[in-house]
């Protein structure tokens, strides 16, 4: 039989060879194989089992840090000018009684009387001798 | 056998509901889409393959893909034809790689047991060299045939499934036939 000849009836031929081929059913357990791949599979477009708290989180880290770096700021701004305002430094003269000497100028509490006893408010030495 | 017996000539279309749940991640609606056609999609790779095994990945692996792919799916009613195309890249990258040696079983040759008429010996002859000649078409070739004679889809299905113009359907469609009877030639050239 040419190829022609039988390329005319394979129409139908090859139909029905393409039938019994496919005429096989699927392992019973395909469905199960299936679904078991898909949940270990995650969808495109959809986060991985990612709730909306790490979400939340992210946002509560960037407010974290920019909270953070504004309070770093203002610190670093403060103390650039404390230390660079000399009048709130306390000046020392030599002639001074030691803990005068050591005393930032302003208000202390002090002991009047010795230990235990009450303490009040009081300008220190440092301070009137400062001025 | 009819075609109808085998229940792949028409696929029943997905509820598009079940569709739309399952690409919002619900597993048990993509379950059931999965038991309502996973044989369909399995006997069309297996048309196209012609080997159990490679079908039975084929149609897992197109299942899974479907899986992960269906948030993108824009319009679920045309979850068949879009999973059909999925199954037939799959089998087509499966034909691609493919480097196994094909088994033949000694049983398959009814003349050892059962020595027919001429006539049955003629028609199954023809079907073997029918089904050898098939198998050395390319993916693209075999995948048009299948669905054209075996799920008896229209050329503006096949259209829809292979994503291409109705017009290359035609085309294709013939170009298939032709080289079938190309391998028909070379098939009979090396009959025994």
């Amino acid at each position: 039989m040419t190829a022609d000849r039988l390329l005319t009836q394979s129409e139908e031929r090859l139909t029905q060879m393409l039938v019994a081929r496919a005429s096989r059913s699927a392992r019973p357990d395909l469905v199960a194989e299936i679904v078991a791949a898909a949940q270990a599979t995650p969808q495109r477009g959809r986060s991985i089992a990612w709730p909306a708290w790490p979400v939340l989180n992210g946002r509560m880290a960037i407010a974290a840090l920019v909270v953070a770096t504004t309070v770093l700021a203002a610190a670093f701004f403060l103390d650039h000018g404390r230390r660079s305002t000399p009048s709130r430094r306390p000046r020392v003269r030599p002639g001074l009684p030691g803990p005068a000497r050591r005393q930032p100028p302003g208000l202390h509490w002090r002991s009047r009387g010795g230990e235990g006893q009450p303490t009040s408010l009081v300008w220190s030495r440092a301070a009137l001798t400062c001025r | 056998m009819d075609r109808a017996a085998i229940a792949i000539a028409s696929p029943l279309p997905a509820s598009v509901e079940l569709v739309e749940l399952a690409a919002r991640g619900d597993i048990d609606a993509f379950e059931r889409l999965v038991a309502a056609g996973s044989d369909r999609t399995y006997r069309l790779a297996l048309a196209v393959l012609g080997n159990e095994a490679d079908a039975h990945d084929a149609t897992q692996d197109s299942y899974v893909r479907a899986w992960r792919e269906l948030p993108r799916l824009r319009q679920p009613a045309k979850f068949d034809a879009w999973l059909y195309r999925i199954v037939i890249n799959a089998c087509r990258a499966r034909l691609r790689n493919q480097r196994r040696v094909r088994e033949i079983s000694f049983d398959a040759n009814p003349f050892e047991r059962h020595q027919p008429g001429p006539a049955v010996a003629d028609t199954v002859a023809d079907s073997e060299l029918i089904e050898r000649a098939f198998d050395r078409l390319d993916a693209n070739r075999r995948a048009i045939l299948v669905l054209h004679y075996l799920q008896n889809e229209s050329v503006s299905s096949i259209a829809a499934v292979l994503g291409i113009a109705p017009g290359t359907v035609k085309w294709r469609l013939s170009d298939a036939r032709a080289a079938l009877a190309r391998a028909l030639t070379a098939e009979g050239e090396t009959r025994p």
